[in-house]
């Protein structure tokens, strides 16, 4: 990298806040993915006008930028997949505002999640969007991929919970978009932004929307003798017009190595369980818990537990979002993939999955967001043995085609990122990407965002035909 | 030569698809505004090809559905063709399981919403003109319905969209799933375009469990302060209401007119109206109707009711439509949207009140608590004061900008004169729309000039 770069960027940020050393750069290359991407340089901004110089220093000397928060994410959409310099909002973290009376807060994008909700449950607040790395990741990383979690469920997805954003643009303007305030003028470009995985413009400044935090939840949790019956469960409970906080499946597979880790005293002989909130005001909590309970039971449920206490609550939520932790403690190697069917499909698509992973060779392991339809199939495999990588790769590409056939989509939440861009062409079309490419381009016509992301670079993009899931 | 073009674009589409008699050119008038032509494409493929044709010869496109809307929003500026979606009514799909469906973007509104009535689910856009719209014409407004505390706008609800770009490109994005986070959302943007970017031919969406009949319990204020404190308690509240307005002026006298006999004090249209929809079993019920009862006593309500059954149900119909209904009785008024944070909403609405009664005219608001203020001032006496128009914009605006608020003009009668364009804002944002309208319509063809006036901070 080029020494007067440096310099620039040691003066911009202060000489402690820059990492050129190879030693040092290594953390950066990884996230929570499979994926690598090894940037030249790292900088560490404190404020947004930092942002913008940086910005500057990189349009001079024509080098990529790519933006991390905590690097959680699970498609490589934080990886400097061409190098370049890599800005990590780490030092900008602060709370800005909180307004608890118009409902929102403003916070820098290295907040993480937890920490919001944490900030703002004094006043019976929360910011709903929960991913299950919500205790390390920011929301900067969860507007960049539009992050769900169980809870989206019933509060929506990021996207629906981002009220205005401030952002540097390629040309290291700033650009200040959406309002606290409903309905502003003009095109939704909140809405454009939120889910572009970091590609337009780096966002310096989000105004979030506060969500009441419900009177009363009650967790349940039901526990199944076949996986058929579970997912025939979940997909009653949608038809039958039951709308819970979250309905979360794990398999047997999941549910023993969760168990060895932590003992949350789920039954290893199990095939199948669900972990189900529902919430509202107490009268309507305690009512929905038993119409779920019902139906788990028609469904042949052998247990049908409520839990009794906040303590309880916890242990069985924290077995959830530790699952990917204990395989991934377990497993030599474990690949998390992202993908979304019609809940109606449910049970076929688990069958099919499972098919996958014989053909393979492969444990896979399922730890999801059953209400939404949103997979989270695990492969299990060993990186040491010769072309077990590309094997995996392989499967998780078929089980994403199956997605995709039964009227699916190929990420629901971590993105597409350098993980699935090769995989858009199974869902879009040549014209479709190519207007999502001069939307990019309207504000990034050098490709000095977080490039090689999203968009499918052209040798692949004929290999795959598209079909189409719009009808 | 656009003359010659447009007969090209006949012999393109055939007699079948396009026409050019006088009779339908004038249903498809906006604003005294006629077009040349009328065409009624079959499929998004057709579309493309027209859209393709016009880009290339700079024929100015407006997409209609039923042109309901017509009024609202600026009218075109150019205008050579109507581009009219009555041919595309079909369901691709509903998947009631899933509480998802595929519908054409000309499929009327009413018949979407019946369609998911006979599976006891709902379709919570219940955006206005609803005997009339179109679901493309709903999206493409971006109006909203007062279902919108709880059940959010179409931005919430639209999962994916087909459409096509004004040089005539079929493009998708979003998908049919209830989570999908592949590629750029583009069809957020369409939502409010007002045809401006793209003309839309199918649209995803989410459906819900039906919430049961509504109830409603009505709140009377006279002061603003206490009014806007119960919308505020009612938006962060536990209670979780569907709906939460708060009405003045003919908004409020409006609705209360479908309020039957017997509930006199609430056909007094003085004051402030505060109207809540909460739904659920008769224990959640009971449970809310106490606690409405003490926040109407902490906000110092000077009086409350809960409607009957029947009553509900007709007063929930005519709330829905309210922004129509003003079109019909009083399309000598005009119509804003403005957005303004919750605190400091009755201040400005005792300023705007102030102003509009200096003017000659009466300020009417209907505030919803998770949305904007629709502000309709109505002139008092016979007649705009058009005179006085170009002033009370100014002063208006100067108003908004005081209290950092945004706003969109989203109706004003002909005589009320030309819409000035926003003056001097040629901002970041300005300048990223005026960019993403290059890109979805790089010739300038789709509905040009029609996006409602900013008037308002930005």
């Amino acid at each position: 990298m080029d020494a007067r770069l440096l310099k620039t960027l040691r003066a911009i940020v202060g000489p402690d806040h820059v990492l050129t050393e190879p030693a040092e750069l290594r953390l950066y290359e990884y996230d929570g993915s499979i994926e690598r991407g090894r940037p030249d340089c790292v900088v560490f901004p404190a404020t947004k006008h930092e942002v913008v110089e940086i910005m500057r220093a990189a349009n001079r000397f024509g080098v990529p930028v790519t933006s991390r928060g905590a690097g959680t994410g699970l498609s490589g959409g934080a990886l400097a997949r061409y190098g370049g310099l890599q800005i990590v909002f780490s030092r900008m973290n602060r709370i800005l505002a909180i307004d608890p009376e118009n409902l929102f807060a403003v916070v820098e994008p290295g907040v993480v999640n937890a920490e919001l909700s944490r900030a703002v449950s004094p006043w019976g607040l929360q910011f709903a969007p929960d991913p299950s790395s919500q205790r390390a990741c920011t929301i900067g990383g969860n507007v960049a991929e539009n992050a769900g979690g169980p809870h989206t469920l019933a509060y929506g997805v990021t996207s629906n919970h981002i009220l205005a954003l401030e952002i540097v643009l390629a040309d290291a303007t700033i650009l200040r978009v959406g309002s606290p305030a409903a309905d502003p003028p003009g095109y939704d470009l909140v809405g454009l932004w939120v889910g572009s995985e970091g590609t337009l413009g780096l966002v310096v400044e989000i105004c979030v929307r506060l969500t009441p935090l419900p009177e009363a939840v009650r967790t349940l949790l039901a526990i199944f003798d076949t996986v058929d019956d579970a997912t025939a469960t979940v997909a009653a409970l949608t038809a039958a017009g039951i709308t819970p906080a979250a309905c979360e499946m794990m398999d047997g597979w999941s549910i023993r190595m969760v168990e060895s880790w932590i003992q949350a005293g789920l039954p290893t002989d199990a095939a199948a369980l669900l972990l189900i909130d529902v919430d509202g005001l107490t009268e309507e909590a305690d009512q929905k818990a038993q119409r779920v309970m019902d139906l788990c039971q028609r469904f042949r449920a052998r247990q049908v537990r409520l839990a009794s206490d906040e303590a309880e609550r916890e242990r069985l939520w924290k077995a959830r979002k530790n699952a990917f932790g204990a395989v991934g403690r377990i497993a030599p190697s474990c690949y998390v993939q992202d993908g979304v069917i019609p809940r109606t499909r449910l049970p076929e698509t688990l069958r099919e999955i499972a098919a996958i992973g014989r053909k393979y060779g492969f444990d896979i392991g399922n730890v999801f967001h059953a209400g939404d339809g949103n997979l989270h199939p695990m492969i299990v495999f060993d990186e040491r043995e010769p072309e077990a990588l590309a094997r995996a790769r392989a499967a998780a590409d078929e089980i994403i085609a199956l997605c995709v056939r039964l009227g699916g989509s190929i990420t629901g939440e971590h993105g597409v990122g350098m993980e699935k861009d090769h995989l858009m062409p199974l869902l879009f079309t040549a014209d479709d990407l190519s207007l999502m490419r001069r939307v990019h381009d309207a504000f990034d016509p050098h490709d000095r965002i977080n490039p090689g992301k999203i968009f499918p670079s052209g040798k692949i993009c004929g290999e795959i035909r598209a079909v189409s899931v719009h009808g | 030569m656009a003359v010659d073009a447009l007969h090209r674009l006949e012999a393109l589409v055939g007699a079948e698809v396009y026409t050019t008699d006088p009779t339908v050119c004038q249903q498809h008038a906006f604003s005294g505004r006629v077009p040349r032509a009328v065409v009624f494409p079959r499929n998004a493929a057709e579309i493309a090809e027209i859209l393709r044709f016009c880009s290339q010869h700079r024929l100015a496109v407006v997409p209609l559905g039923a042109g309901s809307k017509g009024p609202l929003a600026n009218p075109p500026e150019r205008y050579d063709l109507a581009l009219v979606s009555s041919r595309l009514r079909g369901v691709i799909f509903y998947d009631p399981g899933d509480l998802t469906l595929s519908v054409e973007a000309g499929l009327s509104l009413h018949e979407l919403e019946r369609l998911v009535a006979t599976e006891g689910q709902f379709f919570p856009l219940a955006a206005p003109f609803g005997s009339a719209a179109t679901v493309g014409g709903a999206v493409a407004s971006g109006l909203d319905s007062p279902w919108r505390q709880f059940y959010g706008t179409a931005r919430d609800l639209l999962l994916g969209a087909e459409f096509v770009t004004g040089d005539g490109l079929v493009a998708h994005s979003g998908g049919r799933v209830v989570k999908n986070v592949a590629g750029y959302d583009l069809h957020k943007l369409l939502i409010g375009s007002w045809g401006t970017l793209g003309v839309l031919t199918r649209l995803n969406f989410r459906t819900y469990p039906h919430p049961g009949p509504p109830h409603l319990w009505l709140a009377r204020y006279e002061r603003w302060e206490d009014a806007a404190h119960l919308l505020r308690r009612l938006r962060g509240s536990v209670l979780r209401p569907l709906a939460a307005d708060l009405l003045s002026g003919w908004w409020a006298e409006r609705l209360l007119r479908q309020c039957p006999a017997g509930q006199p004090s609430f056909k007094d249209p003085s004051g402030l109206q505060v109207v809540v929809d909460f739904r659920g079993s008769a224990a959640v019920r009971t449970r809310i109707e106490r606690e409405l009862r003490t926040l109407a006593e902490q906000t110092h309500a000077t009086a409350a009711v809960l409607l009957a059954e029947e009553a509900a149900q007709t007063v929930a119909s005519a709330w829905r439509e309210l922004l129509s209904q003003l079109l019909v009785e009083r399309a000598d008024g005009t119509l804003f949207r403005l957005g303004a944070l919750p605190t400091t909403q009755p201040e400005l609405a005792e300023a705007i009140q102030a102003l509009a009664a200096s003017s000659g005219v009466g300020a009417h608001f209907l505030v919803r608590a998770a949305g904007p203020m629709w502000l309709a001032l109505l002139p008092e006496e016979q007649g705009w004061p058009a005179a006085r128009w170009a002033r009370l914009l100014q002063e208006l605006r100067q108003l908004l900008q005081n209290a950092s608020a945004h706003g969109t003009l989203l109706y004003a009668p002909a005589s009320a004169g030309t819409r000035e364009a926003t003056p001097g804002d040629a901002n970041a944002a300005t300048k990223a729309m005026q960019a993403l309208k290059d890109t979805f319509d790089p010739q300038h063809i789709l509905a040009p000039g029609r996006l409602p006036t900013s008037v308002g901070a930005r």
